[in-house]
């Protein structure tokens, strides 16, 4: 690891004056669970590491009938699945953290730190980049072991895998992440806060390299039956395969309007309309969420050695649903 | 420590490297088998080896380029 300058600020304002207008001159560290690997690795390797913990303000959950509830960046997973009110309404969240391996990640790692982890592509932690190629120019993913990319939204040139575990119940709960920067705050739904990069000195979310995530607004969830769904290969310290968030607005019996995201699945979390169509006006029962299960994956363009992840994202989405239908729990 | 090793019908490469090689413990047989190791490439120190195909008990075995016969 290089040497580099610390700072810890105690105001948003110091923290954001502190970091650089370009990518990598300055880091943002809160739980510090990807960063310090990150620079271990030297893929990145900033001058100066700005400590966000002791910032008040980006702290602590609260909840309001009118607004909803606010989740302060630096909220660990922990406190996140252990909040009774998080617990009682957005089991979808709690479920996502629980997913997050292991205990002392879950009690270090952020929620802001999950929304803006690095890809998990082992060609990027190799420090090739997001568009890794071989001597020759061929590209090393399409061609090469691509068992845990992209199955969706993979036309290129980025085929690794959103690695947010919280991203896609955030999304199918309609949030808003709400980022600081030099000129204030900004509001950025969920849905629109990741991007594919399309370059190299891009970065996967809309954040400015001088902006921070600061906290987190999730609306009023009375009504709303959500639930998370993963399928991991391994009990220890892993991201899943696949997993697919669901928030349903329920008309008595039928479903109302719907909202289906899939994680670990594309370059970003993948909102399916075509899943929320298929889930439109019906009763949740199996065959309709088996129907809304193939619609979500009914795009996918699986790589050389990754198809069997469809059918992975295909009932993480149905169990999903109907996990939500029964209540979330 | 070698547990993993039982059973897989072939040589494994020399450079393979998992936690549980580096500590004496002995199986519980209560805990069925299961494959959460992570494996890297003492060459490389990554979870890709030196010709850029993944590192595991299946993969790093005779045939491959870069295998080394085990001591």
């Amino acid at each position: 690891m290089n040497a580099f300058e610390y700072a810890a600020p105690t105001t948003k304002e110091q923290a954001v004056s502190l970091l650089g207008n370009q990518w990598g001159e300055a880091e943002i560290l809160a739980g510090g669970t990807d960063l310090l690997s990150l620079m271990k690795d030297h893929l990145t390797t900033p001058k100066r590491v700005v400590n966000i913990k002791e910032i008040k303000e980006f702290q602590g959950i609260r909840y309001s009938g009118s607004t909803g509830l606010r989740i302060g960046s630096l909220v660990t997973l922990d406190e996140l699945m252990n909040n009774a009110t998080v617990k009682k309404d957005y089991p979808a969240l709690v479920q996502a953290a629980d997913g997050v391996r292991s205990a002392q990640i879950r009690n270090a790692g952020t929620v802001g730190g999950d929304l803006c982890q690095r890809p998990r592509c082992w060609y990027f932690r190799s420090g090739l980049g997001y568009f890794p190629k071989d001597e020759s120019g061929k590209d090393l993913v399409v061609g090469g072991e691509n068992q845990y990319h992209a199955i969706l939204g993979n036309s290129g040139p980025a085929y690794f895998v959103n690695a947010s575990s919280l991203a896609p119940a955030l999304i199918a709960l309609d949030a808003k992440i709400r980022v600081f920067g030099p000129s204030g705050w900004r509001d950025v739904s969920a849905e629109q806060f990741f991007v594919t990069p399309k370059d190299a000195g891009e970065r996967e979310t809309v954040l400015k390299p001088n902006e921070i995530v600061g906290e987190i607004i999730v609306p009023p969830a009375k009504g709303i039956s959500n639930a998370t769904y993963e399928v991991r290969e391994k009990e220890a310290l892993d991201w899943p395969l696949a997993a697919a968030a669901v928030a349903l607005k329920m008309d008595g019996k039928t479903v109302q309007s719907s909202r289906v995201v899939l994680g670990h699945v594309a370059p970003v979390p993948w909102r399916s309309q075509d899943a929320e169509k298929a889930l439109a006006g019906k009763a949740v029962d199996e065959t309709a969420a088996a129907e809304a299960g193939t619609s979500a994956v009914s795009g996918a363009k699986p790589l050389s050695q990754n198809a069997y992840k469809v059918q992975l994202a295909r009932v993480a989405t149905k169990r999903a649903i109907l996990k939500a239908a029964q209540g979330g729990a | 420590m070698y547990h993993r090793l039982q059973n897989l019908g072939h040589d494994v490469c020399n450079c393979v490297r998992w936690k549980s090689q580096f500590y004496e413990s002995q199986r519980d047989p209560t805990v069925p088998p299961s494959n959460d190791d992570s494996y890297w490439c003492a060459l490389t120190q990554r979870v890709l080896g030196p010709d850029g195909r993944v590192v595991d008990l299946e993969n790093c075995q005779p045939g491959r380029a870069c295998f080394k016969e085990p001591f």
